[in-house]
Formats: structure tokens, sequence, C-alpha cells
């Protein structure tokens, strides 16, 4: 498989405190990443290193062979990159179709307002938005709220999504519908990098499975491999409920 | 990954701005400043609209950097001051009748607007606001010591500059239709941008910044293009306004209280809407007028628009349009 | 035949009976600064036109031929803002009717008002306005009732150079509009006078301690100071030129010496002249109206305070129109109009004319400020008018005693 995402000696501190470290890492076209680690490990700081919150002290990214590291946020969208946020950024008093149509006008396609409007219905109808397309964002209850971040990224005709937790907070019967519209995105040849602590989820979900923890890739691997890895599992006795999690419990 | 074929949800949507309803809305309300003080020749009505057609070109520009971006620029009248001095300065000048000096104010002002608002716009909330305070307090104080331009005492314009527009008489006339195009220029430059792919861009920055920078919208140059955008105007109302009062100083040209009621207006009559500034700077002004002039009330009118301003902000902090929308949601597809 | 002859009486009686009450009223339309920062200055010029409303009705009314005209006032509150202005006068000419109106108070506002003047051929007395510009500009129906602001210190330069043709002045003000606008005038006299202007220097409006100025007046060889610009530093230099014994013949300040503050400056303020557009101790003789001491008198029974120059330009503006509708012997603007421009009187005030030349028409060219000295009146410090000799109350003191 071709490499789409190239992460290369990637670091970063905040004052002392080290939160990425020497990270390297690949994400293959039409692959499912998924990305573990314990609470404060750095994931939601690598995903804001990759598109462009901050800039990284070392190492690079490069995205369909073009080097990206340290693009602002709105290039990196231009490039095919997109975000669904672990914490839901709704543009609130804008209807679904209006929050969709943003992700569609600014994404990697360079589209007016009535072409954005078309590819917005349909990355709307795709995560089954299609019946709230008129209300505000801000009227979604949260697992709407999702599919919203979902939509958008959607909408945006990236090549690579940043996952970010976005089961989280969702009832079984919706994380089942979450499960499903993932495996269609990845049928649809879009790269998936994920954040998630529902393991079920990761090992269903990811081709491969990346562990950080304290800003470093632990272990990388097939999911089955990286569970039962002693590194890993040490690294989760410091959180017993996803230990817990990892074997089979949920 | 083609789209998929369009459903008739999309097609319900007007087809171009002409088809929206709004937009004859807008015609018909300027049609009505032009011909009701000329029918009866009304003087003293035209002096009203005129104020009021004032009052609807701040108000309105303002209401694309409040409402849709987001930024409270408590400074915007630096522009209309500036404006009007540039135009006053130039009008007389060989080569530069009223049209052309006005004109020529607008393009200087949202050149510099731009340059500035790359700056300016690098803050938010209240830091911006008094970023813009800053900006007209150091226009104000520029202008107060730049002999030219007659210092802090201002520029008095000669009577015999009414000579090519046909004399006092006539050229208050054309001024007036001149500031009534100006408001139908804002108007639907304001509706124009609310409906384009860069008024969506400027929205989601409103809502949420930094969400809409990662969702691909190049924040840093649509907020400096609105500021400049909605610099252009004002600066060429403030030319043609100061023209008209054959006077100018700094006092009163960078005189805060104006953005002041600009935003009060726009807040008013509904933020984010485009009806919502112009209904709510019309009644503004009338009101004003009205107990300027009242027997009962010319006494204490500041307290009385002050209450007023008051009553709005507790029970109506949508304002008129945006309360009325939420009532009738039908109401949107008419009034926007 | 009896028939017209009967209507034609009929009509006679008429016209002097029953429309009396309708047709016989001038209407006099102004704005005033009620509210805003002008509202202090603008309350004494209201008042004064007030009171000689009050005053003409009370004799009368305007003897127009042989008809009385009452006068009756229309004002509306400007705020001391432009943006009104003009939406007010054309309201008090086209719905109120005014035939002739007074000026708003401060130089920015009238201009923006005679617009609306010269639109309409209205006639306007202006009381407040007194930056000459304004009727620089082409306007046919502006007539400015007080001093042109590049006369404030004519009256001192004329005194000084009838006392000591040979003085040297040293001129120092605060570096703001009005002060810079008159010393620059004062400049100009000065020399046309044969004085020697031996420094010539601004200092900043916040400046508190004058003494490195006063050294370099000391160190000029100055012995006549002309400046100052508004209260705080007015006072304060008249202070410290006593403290630090500067020893002048002469010293003119602008504005402070005109408020009866002053006098707390004690032996300091002995000396010291000003200019005045008017002083309650004036004694022109007028040719019509009250004289000076009379004015006081009724103004301090009607409101209960003294009156200022503001008051008095305001009643004097109510004079002179007085004047010229009764010299024109009709209310047509047009008679009234030559009735203006051909007026050369005197009255409490002072004596008044207008510039009748297109480029300067209306500009008052005969008025002047008259210059108020700071004098012991048995014991107590007081402050009489010394120059021009006609409006003396006092005999003008110099050199000012060295301490």
């Amino acid at each position: 498989m071709t490499a789409l995402l190239e992460i290369d000696g990637l670091g970063k501190s905040f004052g002392g405190l080290r939160a990425i470290d020497r990270l390297s890492f690949v994400v293959h076209e039409r692959e499912i990443l998924g990305l573990i680690g314990p609470n404060g490990a750095g994931k939601s700081t690598l995903f804001n290193l990759i598109n462009g919150v901050f800039a990284p002290d070392q190492g690079s990214v490069r995205f369909g062979g073009v080097d990206i590291t340290g693009a602002p946020p709105h290039r990196i969208a231009k490039y095919g990159i997109a975000r669904a946020h672990q914490i839901v950024q709704p543009l609130e008093a804008m209807t679904v179709l209006e929050n969709c149509t943003v992700g569609a006008c600014f994404g990697s396609r360079n589209l007016s307002r009535r072409q954005a409007e078309a590819a917005a219905y349909e990355a709307a109808t795709f995560v089954g938005l299609d019946d709230r397309l008129a209300i505000p964002a801000a009227h979604l209850n949260i697992a709407g709220k999702k599919r919203l971040e979902l939509a958008r990224a959607l909408a945006a005709q990236a090549r690579l999504l940043l996952l970010d937790e976005v089961l989280a907070g969702l009832n079984p019967t919706e994380v089942e519908y979450m499960i499903g519209v993932i495996r269609r995105i990845r049928e649809r040849g879009i790269a998936i990098l994920m954040i998630e602590h529902l393991m079920q989820a990761i090992m269903s979900l990811s081709n491969r499975v990346i562990v950080l923890n304290s800003g470093q890739k632990l272990a990388e691997g097939l999911p089955a491999e990286v569970a039962n890895d002693p590194q890993v599992i040490e690294a989760y006795l410091g959180d017993p409920e996803l230990a817990r999690q990892l074997h089979g419990g949920s | 990954m083609a789209t998929q074929q369009v459903s008739t949800r999309i097609d319900a949507l007007p087809r171009t701005i002409l088809h929206r309803p709004f937009f004859w809305i807008i015609a018909l309300a300027i049609a009505a400043f032009v011909v009701a003080p000329t029918i009866g020749n009304d003087v003293q009505l035209r002096e009203s609209l005129l104020l009021a057609a004032v009052y609807i070109i701040l108000a309105s520009n303002l209401n694309v950097m409040i409402g849709y971006a987001g930024y409270v620029n408590f400074g915007s009248i630096v522009f209309f001051g500036l404006g009007g001095y540039l135009c006053v300065w130039l009008v007389g000048r060989p080569g530069f009748p009223l049209a052309v000096a006005a004109l020529a104010g607008g393009v200087v002002v949202s050149a510099l607007a731009l340059v500035f608002g790359f700056g300016v716009l690098r803050l938010r909330g209240a830091y911006f606001a008094l970023a813009t305070i800053g900006v007209n307090e150091g226009v104000q104080a520029f202008v107060m010591n730049f002999s030219p331009w007659g210092g802090a005492a201002g520029m008095y314009l000669s009577t015999e500059l009414f000579a090519p527009l046909g004399g006092p008489r006539q050229a208050l006339w054309t001024i007036y239709y001149l500031l009534v195009a100006v408001m139908g220029l804002s108007l639907y430059l304001s509706y124009g941008i609310k409906v384009s792919k860069f008024g969506l861009g400027l929205l989601a920055i409103g809502q949420n910044e930094d969400a809409a920078a990662v969702l691909g919208v190049p924040t840093r140059l649509y907020k400096a293009l609105a500021y400049s955008a909605t610099a252009f105007l004002p600066a060429i109302a403030g030319g043609l306004y100061y023209f008209k009062s054959a006077f100018i100083q700094p006092s009163d040209a960078f005189d805060l209280t104006f953005s002041t009621e600009a935003i009060a207006i726009v807040m008013l009559g509904g933020q984010g809407t485009i009806a919502g500034p112009a209904i709510g700077a019309f009644f503004y002004e009338e009101l004003r007028g009205w107990l300027l002039t009242s027997d009962t009330f010319s006494h204490f009118q500041l307290v009385v628009a002050g209450a007023l301003l008051l009553i709005i902000v507790l029970f109506l902090p949508r304002g008129l349009i945006g309360t009325a929308h939420a009532r009738w949601p039908d109401l949107r597809r008419i009034i926007e | 035949m009896r028939l017209p002859i009967l209507a034609a009486i009929m009509l006679a009686a008429m016209a002097t009976g029953a429309f009396a009450a309708d047709s016989d009223t001038i209407t006099i339309g102004m704005t005033t600064s009620q509210t805003g920062p002008l509202n202090v200055d603008s309350l004494g010029l209201q008042q004064g036109a007030n009171m000689w409303r009050d005053d003409v009705n009370a004799a009368g009314g305007i003897a127009v031929g042989d008809k009385h005209y009452q006068v009756r006032f229309v004002t509306y509150d400007d705020q001391s803002q432009g943006s009104r202005v003009q939406q007010l006068y054309t309201r008090l000419v086209v719905q109120d009717k005014a035939q002739f109106l007074f000026g708003p108070y401060s130089s920015g506002l009238t201009a923006t008002a005679a617009v609306i003047s010269e639109q309409y051929g209205a006639l306007m007395l202006t009381a407040g306005g007194a930056e000459p510009k304004t009727y620089e500009l082409g306007n046919k129906y502006l007539y400015q009732v007080i001093t042109p602001a590049g006369g404030y210190l004519k009256g001192a330069v004329e005194a000084l150079q009838a006392h000591n043709p040979h003085a040297k002045v040293a001129l120092v003000y605060s570096d703001d509009p009005f002060s810079k606008a008159v010393l620059a005038a004062t400049s100009e006299q000065a020399k046309k006078a044969g004085l020697e202007i031996v420094m010539n220097e601004s200092y900043a409006p916040s400046t508190t301690d004058f003494g490195p100025v006063i050294n370099k007046i000391i160190s000029s060889g100055a012995d006549s100071f002309m400046g100052g610009g508004h209260y705080s530093d007015g006072a304060t230099l008249a202070r410290q030129l006593y403290e630090q014994k500067a020893n002048l013949k002469w010293i003119s300040i602008l504005v402070a010496p005109g408020d009866d503050k002053f006098a707390t400056l004690g032996p300091a303020a002995l000396g010291v002249t000003t200019g005045s557009q008017w002083e309650p101790s004036e004694s022109y003789k007028p040719e019509f109206g009250p004289t000076g001491p009379e004015f006081v008198k009724r103004y301090r029974a009607k409101f209960k305070s003294d009156p200022d120059y503001h008051a008095a330009s305001g009643y004097a503006g109510g004079l002179i129109l007085q004047h010229a509708i009764e010299q024109a012997g009709s209310i047509d603007q047009a008679k009234v109009a030559a009735a203006l421009d051909a007026m050369d009187v005197m009255t409490f005030f002072g004596r008044v004319k207008f510039a009748t030349d297109p480029q300067h028409h209306g500009l008052q060219v005969a008025h002047e400020m008259v210059l108020a000295q700071w004098l012991m009146n048995d014991g107590k410090l007081t402050r009489q008018v010394v120059w021009p000799k006609d409006a003396a109350s006092a005999a003008l003191l110099y050199p000012i005693p060295a301490h």
C-alpha cells in the first residue's frame, strides 16, 4: 500500500513537558490506522501537529509526498486532511446543511457555494442527517453533533480523516451506526487515522494500530499483536479500565 | 465519489439573488427614499431621510463585521471621518468634482483599512474592540496636528463649491440622491456577501473561528477583506455628508458616539440580518429626530433614547428582526 | 358704486383688526446647545436673546412702517452637534416659517447652518461664531455681531503702542487652535504698530510650571508680555511672572483675567489686561437700546445672575435686527439685508458695522474687543475697562508697578 501520511521524527515540547518525542509512523491510503494510548499520551497533541494548530519543534509531516510541516490549519484543509474533534465544534447558529457547506466550500476542492451545497447535501445524507438539514446545529443532540463533525469532514472531500474519539458519549446503538459509517468511508477510499478509547471499536475497525505512551510510540502492528504486547499491557496497568477492555471486556 | 444527483430539496433554494423576494424589498425601499421627498419637494422629509440613510449605511456595513464575523468594531466611525476629510480636502482641486473626490476617499480608506486590518485583526474579542478605538483615536490625533487639513480647528468649505452642482438648493438634493444610492449599495453589499461563499466563511468565523480555520476558511484573509470592504461605502458617505455640512473638524468626524450608536442600531435591529440594521437605523433616527423637536420630550430626549435601548437589550436581545424570525420562521424567506 | 367702497372699508377694518393676531408676528428661529459640551456658553446667549424679545414685546413690538410686530422665537436643541443643525434649520425655515434666523453657538455649527441660510436666502445673525473663515466662504446672508478672533488683543497692541512706542514684546502662548490664531494676528498687529517682538513661542497646553519659560522671557529683555491660553495656564503664568519678579511693564493674558476668580491672585493680578467682547463696566453711549448699566441691572433682576459677554451679544443680536427692520420699514429679506449692509451704529455692546465686499460679507468690522484691566479701587481689586477711551470706566495703569 502506498503511504499517504508520513510522520518522521516528530517532536514537540511545551515548556518543560515533552509532549511528542521522536515519533515516526505512516498512514497508508485506504487504511484505518487506530491510535490508542493512556490519557495524556499525546494523541490529541499529535492531531494538532498534523493539522497545523501547532508547529512541531522537530521532525516532518508529509502528505501525498508534499511537505506540510507547520502549515496553518486552513492550508491543511486544502491539502485534503479533515478533522472531527473530540469536543465537538459545531457552527451553532448555522443549520446542518450550512455547516456541511462550509466544509465543502473550503475543503480540498475549491467549490462555489452552490456546488458546495450539493456536496454538503450528499455528505449529510451519508451520515444520516438528511432528515435534519434545516435544523440549527445547536439543536442537535450529542449523537447528531458527532455525526455532523463527520459529515463536515466528508463534505470537504478529504483524502485523510483525523477522527478524535467520535464514538465517545454515544449509546451502543449509536456506536454501531457510526462504526458502519466509518467502514463505508473506508470503502470510498478515504484513509482514516482514528483516536479511540472504545477498544472493541478500534480492534474491529482498524487495519493497524499504533500505541502512544508519554509522547512516544510504544507499539505498532495488527490489532491482535498490539493487544497482546506485554509493554502495552503494562502501560495500560496505569489505567485498569482500559486494561480490562484490552482483553475483551467492554 | 461523484456527487449524487441534487435532490429537489436543493432545487427549492432560489436560483439567484434576483429570485429572492428580499432583493426586491430593498429595491422598493430605495425607491421610496427617492420618491417620497421628491414628489412634494418636501425638504424637511429629505433632511430627515438623509440622516436615516447615513445611519443605515453605517449600520449595514458594520453588521458584516459584527453580525457575520463576530468582531465588534467600536471605532468604525474612523472610516466615515477619514473619508470625509479626504473628500473635503480634494474637492475643489482641479480634476476632483464631488463624485470623484468622494470615490477617491472611499478607495484610499479601504486600502488603508486592508493594511491596518491585517494587524488589528490578529486580536480578538475585547482586545480587538479596544484596538479599533485606538485606531480611531490615533487617526484623530494625527488629523488634529495636520495643518494642511486645518488641524484641530477643521476645514471650511466655500459655498462656491456648491456652484458646479447648481447652487446650494440643487446641490442638497443631488447629495441626497447620491447618499441614497450609497445606502442601496450598502444594503446590496451586505446581502450579496451573506449569500456568497465569502459570507459563509465570515459566518463560520463568527460562530467558531478556530473550527472555521480547520474547515479550511482562510480566516486572516477573509477578516481583513471584510474590514476593508465595509470601510469603502461609509468612507464615501462621509465624504458626501461633510461636503453637505460645509465644515469638518476632528472632534466631530472621529466622534466615537456615532460608532457606538451604529453598534446599538445593529443590536436593536438584529445583528446578522440584512433588514435588522436598516430598520433599526430608520427607527432610531426618526425617534431621535422626533424627540428633539417635540415640545414634551425635547428636554429629556436623551433619557428616552437610553431607556429604549435598555428595554430592547433586556427583552429583545436578538433585536427586532431576530426576534421576529424566531417567532415566525417563515418570515426568514421574505425579510432577511 | 357704494358696494365696492363698503367692501374696501370693511377689508381695511378687518386688516387692522381681526387678523392682527396672526399676521403681526415676526418669527425668529434658532438652535441652541441645550445639551452637550457647549451648553454652558450657549445658555448666556439664549438668555440675552430672550431678554431682548421680552423687552421689545413689552414695549409694543418692532415698528415696521405704522404696524407693530410682536417677536416670537422658535428654538431647538442642537445638542452641540453638527449632525442635527441642518435638519433643524431647514425645519425652522420650512415648517416654522421663521423669517429670520439667529445662528447656533460655535463657529463650526455656524458654518453648517450657513448652508441652509444660503439655500433659502434667510438672513442669519450670528453672535456665537468668532472664526473669520466662516464669513470668507461666499455667504450672502450671514451677519456677525461679535468681533472676529483675530481682534482679541488688537486693543492691547494699540494701548501699549500709545504708552510705549518702543516696547519690547514677548509673545508666549498655548499650542491650541484658538490661542495660536489670536497670537498670530496679534504678532502681525504688533509689527505693524512698530513694536519689537523679542520672543515668539508656544508651550504645550498641559504645562503647569512656567519657570523655564519665564527665565527665557527675562533674558530676552522683554518689557511687555502677551499670551496665555485658557484659564488655568493663564492664571499660573500671571502668578509665576509676579513671583519670579519678571518686572514687566505690560501684561496681556487671554481669557483668564476675564474671569472673576482671577482676583484671588491678589497682587499678581494688578495691572494685568485682557481682551473682552463686552464688559459690564463699559461706558459706550448707545444710539438706541439700553445703556450698559441699564442692561446689567435689568438682566440681574430677571435672571438673578450677572450677564457675561455671551448674554450681551445675544441681546445685541436682537437689537441690531430690530434696528435694521425699523430702518428698512419692512420685513422683506432684501430690504432688511440692505439696512444691515448700510448699518454703522453704536449700541451698549459697542460699535456695529458689517463688511459688504463679497469676500468677507457679513464679517464684523467695527466692533472692537475692549481692553479690561485689574485695578485697585478703594483697596479692592476690580476689573475695569481701560480702552478704547469712549468705553473706558477707569484710566489705564501703565507701567505695572514694580515690586
